[in-house]
């Protein structure tokens, strides 16, 4: 393999009750590299990310950073690690200016600092960094919580659903925002989305979760026509 | 770099924020100079009542920007601050009394005590949510004036309270409570230096920044490398220090302390203030503490009806000014400039 390993997961499991969200799930995320996630609703593809993140402890596996355990790290000690992340549901510090939102990224985040004014500049946030992020809209919410992790300095930025709620022009701005900071600073994104196109289009490789199980991780083109996959998502060819 | 209690970070320029020094030194000469307008306006009037009401709102104003640093800011529903105001009391009385210490020593001992209190009630705190919260801070608040009455044999007094707190000595002076004069010059620098050091040293800071990004978006703060526990502990014990210094200053000035200042009206009154006042607007909950104590000895003549005409004016001040007073002085100062 070139490229080398920034994450992985070793037969990482988390059970609520006697509902298992993952089970067994090993893989790893290459350093770089734009990985998607899917999978039909309730596959797992948010505590998925919870565990990754430090969101949520999983209950039985490991999972490594830079080789080095970070099982039961909780958010912010991962944070300062450079593992940064936006969440599905579009929170920003409400009451604070756009500015001073990434300046909660900056003072707090990891030692490693990518340059501010270049993540102002990939973010397109200089117009409104003076004003109340309560007041901004929908994409300028996900731009500020993106521009926010970009200022902790992060590796890796994990995404849950960042396109979600947009349409398609705006969706089309964001992925290039995503993919500038990508070039940039050279952090590795991992993204979980629904829309399987876009997904397609940004991503190295997808990852296909079903039940908390793995199903596939390969190239968009392979993933997409694997049958597998094509029958979670359609139910079988041959039904009827 | 203005002052030191900015971030560590160096923020690059394109940041214009209060919490990297923005409007810092206008903003603390503007508070000091009204409060050098108060004392001139005191020592004017020079009238021992008018003292004695001077006296109050510095005293309380401390314990309501402590108050406000926990509600307001750090969105925090704390309803045990004034626990921390007992604490601070009781620890001066009993050091004073039973150990023989001099009021010079123990006021300052007392708001350790109270801050290492605040940090113990912080602790199991800071792993509730929400109503829990003031649900757990409450019981806290209605637990102590039983616990004050079994450690009666370690000098609290039980019910009665501890009675003849020394005065202050002060540089070979003693101020006793009937020199009213002294009494205001000193708690104007108590409460300047309790205001300042919430508002203008804590809040401004990168812990500040913390509180507010806690208050706001917990999740994504933390997210963002904000250790909100750790945060959310300090605030509390620098609340309940500052609180508890106001505590023993006051158990001085009254030269008694009682299980009364644990009891409904001192309880409802500090809530009053910062209902009318607005919490997380300086200086909102300060503009609400001036208004119930000049409210309080306007309406004595009510006597029993004093309570339901305070109560009158907080819904009054609900529905007409829903932002309470700090925000409508916002509100009117974005016009003026707009």
């Amino acid at each position: 393999m070139t490229s080398q390993n920034i994450m992985s997961l070793e037969g990482v499991g988390m059970q609520f009750g006697p509902f298992h969200a993952l089970s067994e799930l090993s893989f790893e995320i290459k350093a770089g590299e734009v990985l998607g996630v899917a999978g039909p609703n309730g596959a797992g593809k948010s505590t998925l990310l919870n565990v990754c993140t430090g969101g949520l402890c999983p209950t039985s596996g490991k999972v490594l950073f830079d080789g080095r355990e970070i099982t039961g790290l909780p958010r912010h000690a991962r944070c300062a690690q450079g593992i940064a992340m936006t969440f599905q549901i579009p929170t920003v510090i409400s009451s604070l200016t756009v500015a001073e939102n990434l300046l909660v990224g900056r003072s707090f985040g990891g030692s490693h600092q990518h340059d501010f004014d270049q993540i102002v500049e990939i973010t397109g946030l200089g117009p409104v960094l003076d004003a109340e992020a309560g007041t901004v809209d929908l994409l300028a919410r996900k731009t500020i919580m993106l521009g926010a992790a970009l200022a902790t300095g992060p590796r890796i930025v994990f995404m849950d659903e960042p396109l979600g709620g947009l349409n398609a022009e705006e969706i089309q701005d964001f992925v290039q925002i995503i993919d500038r900071a990508r070039q940039a600073f050279g952090v590795t994104i991992v993204m979980v989305e629904h829309k399987i196109r876009a997904l397609a289009e940004i991503a190295d490789r997808i990852l296909i979760i079903n039940f908390g199980k793995f199903v596939c991780l390969d190239r968009p083109s392979v993933v997409l026509n694997d049958d597998h996959v094509v029958e979670i998502y359609l139910g079988k060819k041959h039904d009827a | 770099m203005k002052s030191k209690t900015h971030t560590d970070h160096s923020s690059p320029a394109r940041i214009t924020s209060r919490f990297t020094g923005d409007h810092y030194v206008r903003d603390s000469l503007a508070f000091l100079g009204s409060a050098l307008a108060v004392l001139a306006l005191g020592l004017l009037i020079g009238e021992n009542y008018v003292f004695h009401i001077l006296i109050l709102i510095c005293i309380w104003s401390a314990v309501i920007a402590g108050w406000d640093l926990l509600i307001g800011y750090a969105g925090v529903f704390n309803y045990a601050q004034l626990v921390f105001f007992a604490v601070g009391a009781y620890a001066s009385a009993m050091l004073s009394v039973s150990a023989g210490l001099p009021a010079v020593a123990t006021i300052p001992l007392a708001a350790v005590i109270g801050g290492i209190v605040g940090a113990l009630i912080a602790i199991p705190t800071a792993r509730l949510k929400g109503e829990y919260v003031a649900l757990f801070t409450f019981a806290v608040h209605l637990a102590l004036p039983a616990v004050l009455q079994q450690t009666r044999g370690l000098g609290t007094g039980g019910s009665t309270g501890v009675l003849g707190l020394p005065p202050i000595s002060l540089f070979g002076q003693t101020f006793y409570a009937i020199n009213k004069q002294a009494w205001f010059v000193m708690a104007l620098i108590v409460a300047v230096l309790c205001i300042y050091l919430i508002y203008f040293v804590a809040l401004r800071s990168r812990f500040g920044l913390a509180l507010l990004a806690m208050r706001d978006a917990p999740a994504f703060s933390e997210a963002l490398g904000v250790n909100g526990r750790r945060h959310q502990i300090f605030a509390f014990a620098i609340s309940a220090a500052i609180t508890g210094f106001a505590g023993a200053f006051y158990a001085h000035y009254t030269s008694v302390v009682t299980p009364r200042i644990l009891g409904t009206e001192f309880f409802l009154m500090a809530m009053v203030m910062l209902a009318i006042g607005g919490m997380g607007r300086f200086p909102g909950a300060l503009l609400g503490v001036v208004v119930v104590i000049l409210g309080n000895e306007f309406l004595r003549s009510f006597d029993s009806y004093r309570l339901i005409v305070l109560g009158l004016i907080v819904i009054l001040s609900v529905i007409a000014l829903p932002e309470e007073l700090g925000g409508f002085l916002k509100n009117r100062m974005r016009k003026r400039r707009a």
